[in-house]
C-alpha cells in the first residue's frame, strides 16, 4: 500500500517534516514550496522546487493569482508525486500565494487516478486582514471540490491555546501536532495488525459521498479510568469548537490506538460514544490497534467526520419549493420579468459551484463585513484568550 | 356594530413568528384582537433558510392568531429584514424651469424622479424610497411648491433587497391563502414603536437587536436618514459561548439568560459557574469571567460597527435625543450601560406604547407593533395603485413614513 503525505507551501512543509523526523510512521514524505531558501533548509529528501522561472526561487510573496498560474506550470511534477499512491495527505496553509493555488490542482490530479485525499488546512488569523480571508476562502472552495476530505485549522484558535508566555511558534507546534496525531492514526489503522483493521477500500467508499463538511477532533489519556477520560478530553478538543466545525456527520472513521491491554469491550464503548453523539446514520468506520509502547492503558482516540453536502441539499430543495406554483401566489413584476427570473432560478438547480458552508450560520452563507466573517466569535478574532 | 378592517402584522423573525391582529375603525384608531406566536424554524440571521419548516411555522402563528381574534385577517404587514438588505443615499438636482423662479409641480416631479432613477442590479429591487428633505438654493423647505428659488434638490434614502429572499417570505404568506399588502423593513417599524416625533426631530438613533439581526434606524430633522442592518444578534452570543466554553447550544442559551452581562466584571478571576450535569454524571465548571468577556467581546462589537457606519452620514453628537434600544437581545443586563460607553450617547431601553398590552409590551414585539402602527396610517390615506404593477414595485414608489 502506498500511503503518502506531501506538506506544499511553508506552513504544511514545516509538518511533513516534523513528522518526518521522528521515523515512528511508514510512509513517504514530500515537500513542495515556490521558495528555494526554505525549502533547503528542510530535512526531507524528496523536495519539489515549483515555479523557477516565474519567482526566481523566491516565494509567491502572498500572490494568488501567481501561484495558480505555477500550479499550472508544474503539472507535470505534481502527476510524477501522485503517481501510484493509494492513500495522500495533503498539508497546506491557506492564505497565501502557494498553498491555496497548488494544494487543489495536486488533489485534483491525484483523485483522478483513483487516489484518497485527506487534506489538512491552516486558515489565516483574522487579525491577517480580508484580503488573506478572500484568498484562503478562495482556495478552500477549490480543495473542497478536489478532495474527499478537507479538514480546517483555523489558526485564530491556537491563540486560545497557549498562554502569555508562550511564543508563536509553541503555538504553532501544537497545530502541528494535532495533524501528525491524526495521520499517524490513520496510516497506523490501515498498515498495522491491529483489534479491528481499517481497509482503504472501506475508507475510499466512506469518503467518497463527502461533500466536504469535515468534523476532526482528538483525544487522549491514560490511567485506571483512561477510556472514560480519553473520551471526555475528546469532547473538550477545541478542533471540535470551531466556527466552521460541524457536528452533523453521515459516517464516522474512529481511530483508536491503545497499549497492550487495549479491549474489544473499550473499542465498542467509545465506538459507541461517537455514534450518538454525531448522529451519524450509517455505520462507523473503526481502526483500533495495538501501540506496544503504550503504557499505563494509554489510550489515543481519533476521530473524522464526513456530511454528504447537506448544505447544498437544502439549498436546492428552496428553490424547488420557490417554482412550485401556487394558486394564490402573488404577481411580483411585470410577466416578462418574472420568466427571465425563473429561468434563472431553473439554471440554479443543478448548485455545483454553491460552496460547503460551514458552522452554525452557514446556511445564510458566509457574509464578509468589512472583510470580517461576524459569524466567527468576536474573542476568537481578536485574540480575547478565554480559559476553561 | 360596524366591522372594521381586519388587518395584521406579521414578523417572521429568528427567535419567534409573531401575527398581531388589529382591527381599524371607522374614524381612525386600531384595537388589537388577536395575537398568534410560534417558536421560529428555518430562519437564521433574519432570512429564510428552510422553507417549508418556516412556512409551517407561520402558518401556524396565523392559525393561533385568527383563533384568539375569531375573524379572518384581510390585509396582511410584513417586516423585512437580513444582511442582504442595503440602503443608498442618491440625490436628484434640478434647475426651476419657470422664468419667475417659481417652484412648479413639475420642477417637484422631475427633481423626484432623478434622485429616484439609479438603476439597481439585476437580482435587486427598491423596498422603500424614504424621501428626505427638499432644498431650495440649499435652504431646506418642507414643501417647496410655489416657492422662489434657482436649484431644487432632493435627497433619498432608498432600502433595496434580494428578489428572491424578499419573495420567500411573500409566499409563505401567499401560501396561507392571504395576499401581502405592505411590507416595511424591521428597523424602520421598531423605530416608530420606541421613538417619539419630538425625539426623531432633535435627532435619535434606534436599535432593534433580535436574535438574528441588529436592525438600526437613525432619525434627524423628523426624517429617516439613514437605515442599517448588522446580521449579528442575540444566536451569535449563543454560538461564541457555546464554541468558547465548549458546550452545547442549549446550555450556552440557558447560560447567556441566566448568567450573562454585557459587561466584565474586574476581581471576579476565580469565580465559576456550574452547569447542569451531562449525562455521565459529572458537572462542569467554567469560570464566570469567561462568559463575560465572550459576551462583552461581542456586543462592544456590534455597537462599535454601529457607531461606525451611524458616523457615515452623522456626527453622533447631532443626535441629540441619544440611542434607543429594543427587541428581544436588549433583555442583556448592562446592555445599555456598555452601548452608553460605546456610542458615546445617552442610552435608553425602548417601551412599546401604551396601547399595546400585557406580553406585546415586551421589547421583541416592537417590530410586529409598528407594522400595526404603519397599517393604521396607510388607511387614513388614500393611495392609488396601478393595476399593472406588482407589489415590489409599487412598495417602492409610494412608501414614506
Amino acid at each position: 500500500m502506498n500511503i503518502k503525505i506531501i506538506g506544499v507551501g511553508g506552513a504544511g512543509s514545516n509538518v511533513v517534516c516534523d513528522l518526518y523526523k521522528r521515523k515512528s510512521v511508514d510512509l513517504n514524505f514530500a515537500v513542495m514550496d515556490t521558495d528555494a531558501a526554505d525549502l533547503n533548509r528542510k530535512s526531507i529528501p524528496e523536495k519539489i522546487f515549483l515555479g523557477s522561472s516565474m519567482t526566481k526561487g523566491l516565494s509567491t510573496g502572498g500572490d494568488y493569482g501567481l501561484g495558480k498560474k505555477i500550479a499550472e506550470k508544474e503539472k507535470g511534477l505534481f502527476t510524477e508525486q501522485v503517481q501510484g499512491v493509494d492513500c495522500l495527505f495533503l498539508v497546506t496553509g491557506l492564505g497565501g500565494g502557494t498553498g491555496g493555488a497548488v494544494t487543489p490542482v495536486v488533489a485534483d490530479l491525484a483523485r483522478k487516478q483513483g487516489t484518497i485525499v485527506i487534506a489538512f488546512v491552516f486558515l489565516p488569523f483574522s487579525m491577517e486582514g480580508a484580503h488573506k480571508a478572500a484568498q484562503s476562502e478562495n482556495g478552500l472552495v477549490e480543495l473542497r471540490k478536489y478532495s474527499d476530505a478537507v479538514i480546517c485549522l483555523p489558526n485564530d484558535l491556537m491563540l486560545q491555546q497557549i498562554d502569555a508566555s508562550n511564543t508563536v511558534l509553541e503555538a504553532f507546534s501544537l497545530a502541528n501536532e494535532w495533524i501528525i496525531k491524526g495521520v499517524v492514526a490513520i496510516v497506523n489503522s490501515l498498515l498495522k495488525t491491529g483489534i479491528v483493521n481499517l481497509d482503504l477500500n472501506a475508507l475510499r467508499k466512506m469518503l467518497s459521498q463527502s461533500g466536504g463538511k469535515t468534523l476532526y477532533s482528538l483525544g487522549s489519556a491514560e490511567g485506571d479510568n483512561a477510556v472514560e477520560e480519553a473520551l471526555q478530553n475528546f469532547s473538550m478538543c477545541p478542533l471540535l469548537h470551531t466556527p466552521q466545525g460541524t457536528q452533523f456527520t453521515e459516517s464516522l472513521l474512529v481511530n483508536i490506538t491503545g497499549g497492550p491491554l487495549l479491549a474489544l469491550q473499550d473499542v465498542n464503548k467509545i465506538v459507541t460514544y461517537m455514534n450518538t453523539h454525531f448522529s451519524s446514520k450509517k455505520n462507523s468506520l473503526i481502526g483500533a490497534v495495538i501501540d506496544e509502547s503504550f503504557n499505563n492503558n494509554k489510550i489515543e482516540i481519533c476521530v473524522i467526520g464526513v456530511s454528504a453536502g447537506l448544505q447544498q441539499g437544502l439549498l436546492r430543495k428552496n428553490v424547488r419549493n420557490r417554482l412550485k406554483e401556487n394558486p394564490h401566489q402573488q404577481v411580483l413584476f411585470f410577466d416578462e420579468e418574472a420568466k427571465g427570473d425563473r429561468k434563472a432560478m431553473a439554471s440554479n438547480e443543478g448548485g455545483q459551484d454553491v460552496p460547503a458552508a460551514d458552522g452554525y450560520f452557514g446556511q445564510v452563507g458566509k457574509i464578509l463585513y468589512k472583510g470580517e466573517d461576524l459569524d466567527i466569535p468576536t474573542y476568537l478574532r481578536k485574540g480575547v484568550k478565554v480559559r476553561l | 356594530m360596524a366591522k372594521g378592517k381586519i388587518v395584521a402584522g406579521i414578523e417572521i423573525g429568528t427567535a419567534k413568528i409573531a401575527v398581531v391582529v388589529g382591527e381599524i375603525v371607522s374614524g381612525g384608531g386600531l384595537n388589537i384582537i388577536g395575537f398568534g406566536n410560534m417558536p421560529s424554524q428555518g430562519i437564521k440571521k433574519g432570512e429564510i433558510v428552510d422553507f417549508e419548516l418556516a412556512s409551517a411555522a407561520t402558518h401556524a402563528a396565523i392559525t393561533a392568531a385568527e383563533k384568539t381574534s375569531q375573524t379572518r385577517i384581510e390585509e396582511v404587514f410584513i417586516s423585512q429584514t437580513g444582511g442582504h438588505l442595503v440602503g443608498l443615499f442618491n440625490e436628484g438636482s434640478v434647475n426651476v424651469t419657470a422664468s419667475d423662479n417659481a417652484v412648479s409641480k413639475i420642477d417637484i416631479e422631475r427633481v423626484i424622479q432623478e434622485a429616484k432613477g439609479k438603476e439597481l442590479p439585476k437580482d435587486c429591487v427598491y423596498i422603500h424610497h424614504i424621501q428626505n428633505s427638499f432644498k431650495l438654493d440649499e435652504r431646506m423647505v418642507a414643501n417647496p411648491l410655489g416657492m422662489m428659488g434657482h436649484k431644487l434638490s432632493v435627497g433619498y434614502w432608498s432600502v433595496q433587497g434580494n428578489v428572491q429572499k424578499i419573495r420567500d417570505h411573500i409566499h409563505i404568506i401567499n401560501g396561507f391563502g392571504l395576499r401581502v399588502e405592505d411590507m416595511i423593513i424591521s428597523s424602520i417599524a421598531a423605530g416608530s414603536m420606541v421613538a417619539s416625533a419630538e425625539e426623531k426631530e432633535n435627532g435619535i438613533l434606534t436599535i432593534d437587536i433580535g436574535r438574528g439581526t441588529s436592525d438600526f434606524v437613525v432619525y434627524k430633522g423628523g426624517y429617516i436618514i439613514k437605515t442599517g442592518v448588522l446580521p449579528v444578534g442575540g444566536d451569535h452570543i449563543t454560538n461564541d459561548i457555546s464554541l468558547g466554553l465548549r458546550i452545547d447550544r442549549l446550555q450556552a442559551e440557558k447560560l447567556k439568560v441566566e448568567e450573562g452581562q454585557a459587561l466584565i466584571e474586574e476581581n471576579l478571576t476565580n469565580e465559576k459557574i456550574g452547569l447542569a450535569a451531562v449525562e455521565n454524571g459529572s458537572q462542569r465548571m467554567v469560570p464566570k469571567h469567561s462568559l463575560q468577556q465572550i459576551i462583552y467581546s461581542r456586543m462592544e462589537e456590534v455597537f462599535a460597527l454601529i457607531k461606525e457606519s451611524v458616523a457615515e452620514v452623522i456626527v453622533p453628537s447631532e443626535l441629540t435625543a441619544g440611542c434607543v434600544l429594543t427587541g428581544g437581545t436588549s433583555r442583556l443586563l448592562q446592555i445599555d450601560e456598555l452601548s452608553r460607553r460605546v456610542l458615546e450617547m445617552d442610552v435608553r431601553l425602548g417601551v412599546n406604547p401604551s396601547w399595546s398590552q400585557g406580553e406585546l409590551r415586551e421589547p421583541e414585539y416592537s417590530v410586529v407593533l409598528g407594522l400595526l402602527h404603519y397599517a393604521l396610517k396607510r388607511s387614513e390615506k388614500t393611495i392609488h395603485h396601478s393595476k399593472r404593477e406588482g407589489l415590489l414595485s409599487r412598495v417602492a414608489k409610494v412608501f414614506n413614513l
